[in-house]
């Protein structure tokens, strides 16, 4: 028989287990029949398949094995339950101080998990996700120091790979469109915020959804253009709007040939609508683009798809063979990579230019789940040291109970049950909690999370497993140490010492210091990096100047919007160029006089009020003049970096020629001022020059009325703009934008840094009341052959001071370390000195002073004689 | 009367304890059930079904003698009670009482 197929043991056991006894035998034996019987046609697996199906069917209520032999397990648990109730209920105090401490770490766990979560589904959503990689290069330059990964390619690198490397199945070159485009179909006018320019593959490549259109002739053509449903809805209503005409980027006309639905919440790429990349195709599209067809111009981005199992690596050398045939003069600076696209998202980090993307950050990841977990741990090493210290108590039950015979394991039930109870409650308040900071915390870290995501399996199941984690691990060891004194020692010692454990109970306070500790110094150092990056002088004046976007059908008239601005008495100054402070700047390659070879430039595109404009002053040389005659035949300003690259001595007459052939004369050097974020890009060379061509309007506003100067500014743009809404911005605010991602972490460690500092205290106050009334008598007596109250405040600190004092010596390395490393990231950053280690460890000390004292004090001026008496 | 309702299910399955009379054990029945009214019901259900009519009092249960096959185990038959024939008679009797009191349906099937 033993050969022969069997069923599964394993459920026949569970079957046996749960049902009654007297049917098993009856069911069982219905199920070998089917089985055997299934056996005749089936297979073996597929009939073993069947009797499990089966055998779960059974597991109802119906069939329940009711005991009739007496079992007193239930009446244990719940006398372990009910003084469990009780032991929490006389210790409010403590149990107060271990609900907070839990609920804490539980939401600050739940939160970092749903997060954590969401962050890594980003882009999972397309079906051939694994194929697809993003094309980046490592941008190398010797004599300019550039080392740095950029996504920025240039429009020929994927139509060439198509063609010379079978791996490559497919390309789609992406060009978010640079601002906001006004779509405008019958005297609507719509702002869509996010255009990109695609290739036709594009839809296929990352699954664009179709609504609406025909699936074959989405992006072929030039002028063709794709719209979300919502954009649908707004421009046409519950028309369809296929082949109807849209006014849209460059004012010319496009013809809509699909509507499609709005990429999904967790995709890096959020479009409203597509524009055919042809239309850009010079000869053949109506708004030739050179730069995006060429190789020279790198400014877009390029995905491919490859085929199945393709060695990325070997590939991306095949590229360095592409370069040097088709682009030989950068194939010694551009060196391609591919990224997996499921990365891009938390993985760029480090690569720059991700325009029109979201992106999200391991890094973040990794620092919202490690500040969780200290804090889980704080929050556990509170409740570990409370339950320890408050054993003594529980020494006569615990006694009682051995005598009446618990076993080991049944003792360790009873305080496991005691943690069991205290963490159902902290986790179902955790979870209301984290439903109800949620939507503070998505404002706090930039996120969308939904609400509703609380309520996911993943987060429930995660409780559950929290709870039983915690019960069993912070619950086990307290249970462990009092479930194993023998039964003399624990009845004989009337009010039990805590030496056995005091060296562990140090330990563990001494970690949670250093904690706190650490996270107090990252936190004010974070601060002040940031206060430096926001206050460091930018070169320049960056309050009160507005900047207003005229790249639209305002620009031809910026003549009379200037004239009607500066007629206003609180606007100083405007300028009105290509460039402004947050935009309009590109890079060019440049040689010069006196040196060899070339250099990459920021180019500025000003005009004759521009520097006073932004009050940057003078080096030496002149500034432009309205009227000069060199100056309308041709001469450039550079800034001092410029001039310290060349080496040059005296600047003013040198030349400086562009690639296509034109040189023109220096005639004033400024001193260098800032165009962008502290925390990336450190000062370039700069070349400026005249070209007052209307993209931007830089307004100095007046000391005057604010509010009603951006009134007249609105109302003036508007007096010249039938569609296009004004766009503008504030340049003080523009680059405090830049910092985001630091004041994200900021907001983060200051939430965590508080979070540690209060439960340290709670576990601290806590603890030195078990310390206090388990030295009630102790102190009485010393108080009786007068010992003042100063000098036992006084004892009760001196330990815990130490402690901290033990603490901070750990502490410091590391924070030290990880803050310098943290520094490192930054082109400007501030010297790491002693000031926040120092505040660290002071406060720490304050806070716990206060608290021992406050308590021993109050403590040492109740009754003698009744601390004596007691017992 | 209302003690005495019994399912469609549970009335099924009284009608075949009675038809196979001494060999209605579970699976048995479920087989039967399977090959009269081509109905797939699973063998827990119908265990389910005769322990509720059991606890009602309509079927009563013995184990059979010992046996090789079933891998050694032995059939849990049932066999309907007094109560039982008498709860399935009168159904039988209200549903035929219903029936006569329908004339259409008498003239469209010719009776």
């Amino acid at each position: 028989m033993s050969d022969s197929p069997q069923p599964p043991k394993w459920i026949l056991n569970c079957l046996e287990w749960f049902c009654d006894p007297y049917l098993v035998e009856g069911i069982s034996g219905d199920l070998e029949e089917a089985f055997l019987d299934n056996l005749q046609e089936k297979s073996i697996r597929l009939s073993q398949l069947i009797y499990m199906l089966q055998a779960i069917g059974f597991f109802r209520l119906i069939f329940k094995r009711t005991d009739k032999r007496p079992s007193n397990m239930a009446s244990i648990w719940t006398n372990y339950l009910l003084t469990s109730y009780r032991s929490l209920k006389k210790h409010k105090v403590f149990f107060g101080i271990n609900l907070v401490g839990l609920i804490t770490a539980i939401s600050c766990s739940l939160f970092a998990l749903i997060f954590i979560n969401d962050e890594l589904q980003y882009d999972q959503h397309l079906q051939s996700g694994d194929q697809l990689y993003r094309l980046y290069k490592r941008h190398i330059n010797v004599p300019e120091n550039v080392d740095m990964l950029t996504y920025e390619t240039s429009g020929m690198m994927g139509p060439t790979m198509l063609k010379e490397y079978p791996e490559v199945e497919s390309f789609a070159r992406v060009l978010p469109w640079w601002d906001q485009v006004i779509f405008t179909h019958d005297q609507k006018n719509i702002v869509s915020p996010s255009v990109y320019i695609a290739d036709s593959t594009f839809t296929d490549l990352f699954d664009v959804e179709l609504v609406q259109g025909n699936p074959r002739n989405l992006l072929q053509r030039p002028s063709s253009l794709m719209i979300s449903e919502s954009l649908s809805r707004s421009l046409f209503g519950n028309a369809s709007p296929i082949g109807k005409q849209v006014i849209g980027i460059g004012d010319l006309e496009y013809t809509v040939t699909g509507v499609f639905k709005s990429p999904p919440r967790q995709a890096s790429m959020q479009f409203d609508a597509l524009v055919s990349w042809t239309t850009t195709v010079p000869n053949l599209g109506p708004m030739p683009q050179n730069w995006m067809n060429n190789w020279r111009a790198q400014a877009i981005f390029t995905f491919v798809k490859l085929s199945n199992h393709v060695d990325t690596q070997v590939l991306e050398s095949k590229f360095e063979e592409m370069m040097k045939t088709h682009f030989a003069e950068r194939a010694e600076n551009y060196f391609l990579k591919l990224q997996p696209l499921q990365e891009m998202y938390l993985y760029g980090d480090e690569i720059t230019m991700t325009r029109g993307m979201k992106t999200g950050s391991i890094k973040f990841v990794y620092l919202l789940g490690f500040s969780a977990f200290l804090i889980f741990l704080i929050a556990s090493v509170n409740y570990v040291n409370i339950a320890l210290s408050k054993a003594s108590r529980s020494n006569k039950e615990v006694g009682i109970r051995k005598v009446v015979g618990s076993t080991r394991k049944q003792l360790m039930g009873r305080f496991i049950a005691e943690t069991f109870i205290i963490t159902c409650m902290a986790s179902i308040i955790s979870l209301a909690l984290v439903y109800m900071i949620l939507p503070e915390a998505n404002n706090l870290i930039e996120k969308d999370i939904p609400l509703n995501t609380v309520f996911e399996p993943v987060s429930l199941i995660s409780l559950v497993v929290f709870i039983l984690g915690i019960s069993l691990i912070v619950g086990a060891y307290p249970a462990l140490v009092m479930s194993s004194r023998s039964i003399s020692t624990i009845l004989k010692s009337s009010s039990g010492t805590m030496n056995e454990a005091g060296w562990l109970r140090k330990v563990l306070v001494t970690f949670q210091y250093a904690v706190s500790i650490f996270l107090i110094i990252c936190t004010i150092a974070v601060v002040r990096q940031i206060n430096y990056l926001v206050n460091k002088p930018l070169g320049f004046n960056k309050s009160q100047v507005m900047v207003v976007h005229l790249d639209n059908e305002v620009g031809p008239k910026s003549a009379v919007f200037r004239d009607n601005l500066e007629s206003h008495p609180n606007i100083a100054s405007v300028s009105i160029g290509r460039s402004a402070m947050g935009g309009g700047s590109y890079t060019d390659r440049v040689t010069a006089d006196d040196y060899e070879g070339d250099v990459s430039a920021r180019m500025y595109g000003i005009d004759f009020d521009f520097i006073a404009t932004y009050e940057i002053p003078l080096a030496t040389g002149r500034a432009f003049r309205p009227g000069s005659k060199a100056d309308s035949a041709g001469t450039l300003m550079v800034n001092e970096a410029f001039v310290n690259f060349m080496g040059w001595e005296e600047p003013v007459g040198k030349r400086i020629t562009f690639q296509s052939g034109n040189s023109f004369p220096v005639i004033g050097v400024l001193t260098d001022f800032h165009i962008g974020s502290l925390a990336k890009n450190a000062i370039e060379p700069m070349v400026l020059f005249l070209n007052p061509r209307p993209e931007y309007a830089s307004i100095r506003i007046g000391a005057g009325d604010m509010r009603q100067t951006i009134q007249y500014i609105t109302e003036s743009y508007e007096a010249l703009a039938e569609r296009t809404p004004i766009d503008f911005y504030f340049v003080d605010q523009w680059f405090d934008e830049q910092y985001k991602n630091e004041q994200q972490i900021l907001s983060m460690a200051s939430v965590y840094a508080v979070i540690s500092v209060i439960l340290c205290a709670l576990g601290l106050y806590g603890l030195t009341s078990l310390i206090l009334q388990q030295r009630r008598k102790e102190i009485s007596i010393r108080k009786i052959l007068g010992a003042s109250i100063q000098s036992i405040i006084g004892m009760m600190n001196r330990q815990f001071v130490v402690i901290i004092l033990i603490s901070f010596v750990v502490s410091v390395p590391m924070a030290y370390w990880l803050i310098n490393n943290w520094l490192q990231t930054f082109v400007y950053k501030i010297e790491l000195d002693p000031a926040p280690f120092l505040f660290a460890v002071g406060i720490t000390i304050v806070v716990s002073v206060a608290i021992i004292s406050g308590l021993s004090y109050k403590f040492g001026s109740t009754r003698l004689t009744e601390n004596l008496k007691e017992e | 009367m209302k003690g005495t309702n019994i399912g469609e299910l549970e009335e099924l399955i009284m009608l075949i304890v009675a038809l196979l009379y001494d060999d209605a054990y579970g699976y048995a029945i479920q087989k039967e059930i399977k090959e009269r009214c081509d109905r797939s019901i699973t063998i827990s259900t119908v265990h389910a079904s005769l322990a509720r009519l059991e606890k009602k009092g309509y079927v009563n249960s013995r184990y059979a003698g010992a046996t090789s096959s079933r891998g050694g185990r032995r059939k849990h038959l049932f066999r309907l009670t007094q109560a039982g024939e008498k709860v399935l008679i009168q159904t039988k009797e209200q549903r035929d009482s219903i029936w006569a009191a329908i004339p259409q349906m008498g003239q469209l099937s010719g009776l």
